[in-house]
């Protein structure tokens, strides 16, 4: 695996600028640090390093019961809340055999839908700027502002959704306030249309992504690539349709891929996922305006020691994985959660090595990156001596406790 | 106007057409540019007192100027974009037929002039010693190798028209409505390309694309350097936008005095214009896409009015 970056990076030499996008840099919002060696404006190697935005969730996870590590999972991304949460209940409902009432599993996949329209427009609007379109960014984040509204009308808050609970939701949606998120679908799908035609037909931004930033099928499998860069490389999965959650086995959907692996199959890909997405709403509304019955189950979980389970979902950025070991008490003894940009990220260098620095920016975004939630455990590398130390994070919060304390 | 008594060129240079005057349109002109874009981009923009107050605020603040810089060449860059545009202004005629200063060959020293203002650009970024610096340096560089020959060939339709490299030739010749652009518009839209790579406007802003590499040649600059930076940009909107309405759009039209003036600007805000609605319609070019647009593209419409004009003078069409 890193002999092939190794193949692919000319031996880099002193003369060679390094050009350094981040840890603070406008084209990234969050704090990631690439090192770009450069020659004159070609790429010829790269090195990432995460690490900035280090939390320790997982481990504040152990300290607190499943029901308060809602609030937690729901934090780990804004723009993925829901897939987290979901992730999240769908492992603890495993774990404690609760049955999720049909109304629940619906609202759970239309707020989860939403949220996958919200996250695939912002990233559109996102690449436009990095390509230096900044019209279609604004507008197409004015167009975000429509589903915005429609996530509101469904759970009460725009980004941090808190709808989940486990086994169920903890908001109903009454079918007074179904038939507006209806009527506001029908005004989302005309400006998505619109957006797409935009983007599609347009010669410049053809001009910017055609071929740039190709990730092989080949090197997809290989570095386990995940979700929207996955399926653009031809990598046929979707947690969705391969192991369906909450509502997701009664939903009819297309899975899009694109064989090319290029910056524009990756917006293809994108674009009519957004379709697709629509259309699933419009179903779960139809589905959920019949639908009787609670929204929360009634049965009292128990969990027994040592007992583990999975949770899959299929987050925008791809597949979210959730495990979590019981201890029998109502504190998890271990949670671990596998985000999709952890193992999309490092595809990242076979994309950008030959590119031109101009096309780092977007090449960067086409995986759609979120790193703070890649970001595990700290690795401390002194600077002088070049002696490097792991750190778990509960070294590492038992050190700076005692220091917090003594002072 | 050929007066060169110290007191007036010092007022040609200072109050009109220098620095007051073309900073007012200046600032406007880059108002209405910000403006109208944030209107076509469902924004508000920002309000008319905007330019003012940035460059209040950057002429109060302190000068940082990093180690790595060369601190000469560092200062010297801005002062002399500024200075070989003010000098520009006084070779261009702003609204009535002739220039402050004209000479035969001035068509010639002000594109060179104009030139000035994206050399000592990349001047900066060489000598900022950051790296977003040098390599905003070298696109600029790239930048210019590819649209300076045609903007002169372009600027050349004209002058090939008129049959003098004099610009108040070139504006009386278009007096009565003759306008240039309407006899010459492959040269004119040319031209009008050139301007969008001069005015760092998309798809041709490569050389300081905030997302790539920050403010490119500009980066390290702070406090009244990069004032002047700013003001020079401001200029720039003026400067060429006078410099196209002189050659393709007729000037001041030969009217009297008010009114020849308050139709050059109005020309010069509708240049403003166009430039506003190609920078909201366009994404970024790569560098190497713009370069070779410029040298097939957009170098064919220039050739094309000029071979026009050759044959037409032949068979009599102008």
């Amino acid at each position: 695996m890193l002999g092939k970056i190794e193949d692919k990076a000319s031996a880099v030499e002193s003369k060679d600028i390094v050009v350094p996008i981040g840890p603070f840099h406008p084209a990234l919002i969050e704090p990631v640090y690439f090192r770009l060696w450069v020659q004159g404006e070609r790429i010829v190697n790269v090195d990432i390093k995460v690490g900035f935005c280090h939390r320790g969730i997982m481990r504040l996870m152990e300290d607190r019961s499943f029901q308060r590590n809602i609030y937690l999972a729901e934090r780990v991304c804004g723009i993925c809340s829901h897939s987290h949460s979901t992730a999240y209940c769908e492992t603890v409902e495993q774990l404690g055999d609760i049955e999720v009432p049909d109304r629940a599993r619906y609202i759970r996949t239309l707020v989860f839908e939403l949220e996958r329209i919200h996250s695939h427009l912002l990233w559109a609007g996102v690449g436009m700027d990095l390509i230096g379109f900044e019209t279609l960014f604004m507008l197409l984040w004015r167009d975000r502002e429509q589903v915005m509204d429609l996530i509101e009308a469904a759970t009460g808050n725009r980004v941090i959704k808190s709808i989940n609970t486990i086994g169920g939701v903890r908001r109903d949606i009454s079918k007074d306030m179904l038939g507006k998120i209806e009527d506001k679908l029908k005004v989302l799908e005309k400006a998505t249309l619109n957006a797409v035609e935009a983007v599609v037909g347009d010669p410049i931004i053809k001009a910017r992504v055609k071929g740039i930033g190709i990730l092989t099928t080949a090197d997809a499998k290989r570095m386990g690539a995940v979700g929207p860069t996955a399926r653009a490389s031809g990598v046929n999965i979707d947690v969705r349709r391969d192991d369906p959650y909450s509502a997701y086995n009664e939903v009819s959907f297309d899975v899009i891929t694109r064989s090319e692996g290029d910056l524009y199959a990756k917006v293809e890909v994108r674009l009519l996922e957004l379709l697709q997405s629509i259309s699933i709403c419009k179903q779960c509304v139809d589905k959920l305006k019949t639908l009787g019955g609670s929204i929360v189950a009634e049965t009292i979980p128990e969990f027994t020691a040592g007992e583990e389970a999975f949770g899959k979902v299929e987050a925008p950025r791809g597949e979210l994985m959730y495990y979590i070991v019981s201890n029998g008490t109502n504190i998890p003894e271990r949670v671990r959660m596998r985000t999709p940009s952890y193992v999309n990220n490092p595809t990242l260098p076979l994309q950008l090595i030959d590119e031109t620095i101009a096309d780092a920016p977007i090449v960067i975004a086409g995986i759609d990156p979120c790193i703070s939630c890649t970001d595990r455990v700290v690795h401390i590398i002194d600077g002088k001596s070049g002696k490097s130390e792991t750190n778990t994070v509960r070294e590492l919060a038992l050190r700076y406790r005692k220091k917090w304390r003594r002072t | 106007m050929m007066d060169y008594t110290p007191l007036i060129v010092l007022a040609n240079f200072f109050l009109f057409p220098g620095l007051a005057f073309s900073f007012i349109v200046g600032w406007f002109s880059y108002w209405v540019f910000r403006k109208l874009r944030a209107r076509l981009q469902a924004r508000r923009g920002p309000p008319w007192y905007q330019p003012l107050i940035d460059l209040v605020k950057l002429f109060s603040k302190e000068t940082i100027i990093p180690i790595s810089a060369q601190k000469t060449y560092f200062i010297i860059a801005p002062l002399m974009a500024l200075a070989s545009l003010l000098l520009a202004l006084m070779l261009i005629p702003i609204g009535f037929s002739s220039a402050t200063v004209a000479f035969v060959g001035d068509l010639i020293v002000v594109i060179y002039l104009l030139l000035m203002f994206g050399v000592s650009t990349a001047f900066a970024g060489s000598a900022s010693g950051s790296p977003y610096g040098a390599i905003g340096a070298s696109r600029e560089l790239s930048l210019i190798l590819g649209y300076e020959v045609v903007f002169a060939a372009g600027a050349l339709v004209p002058a090939l028209a008129a049959k003098s490299l004099l610009l108040s030739d070139i504006v009386t010749l278009q007096t009565g409505g003759n306008w240039l652009l309407l006899k010459f518009p492959f040269g004119g839209v040319a031209v009008l390309l050139c301007m969008a790579a001069k005015l760092k406007v998309k798809p041709f802003d490569m050389p300081d694309a905030k997302q790539e590499i920050v403010a490119g040649p500009f980066t390290e600059y702070t406090g009244p350097l990069l004032g002047i930076w700013y003001l020079a940009k401001m200029l720039t909107w003026f400067v060429l936008s006078a410099l196209y309405v002189d050659l393709f759009l007729g000037g001041g039209d030969g009217l009297i005095f008010p009114l020849n003036l308050v139709t050059f600007l109005v020309k010069c805000f509708v240049v403003v214009v166009v430039m506003t609605i190609f920078e909201v319609a366009n994404a970024r070019y790569r560098i190497d896409q713009a370069f070779s647009r410029y040298l097939t593209v957009v170098f064919a419409l220039a050739l094309i009015d000029i071979l026009r004009f050759w044959v037409g003078s032949y068979l009599g069409w102008w």
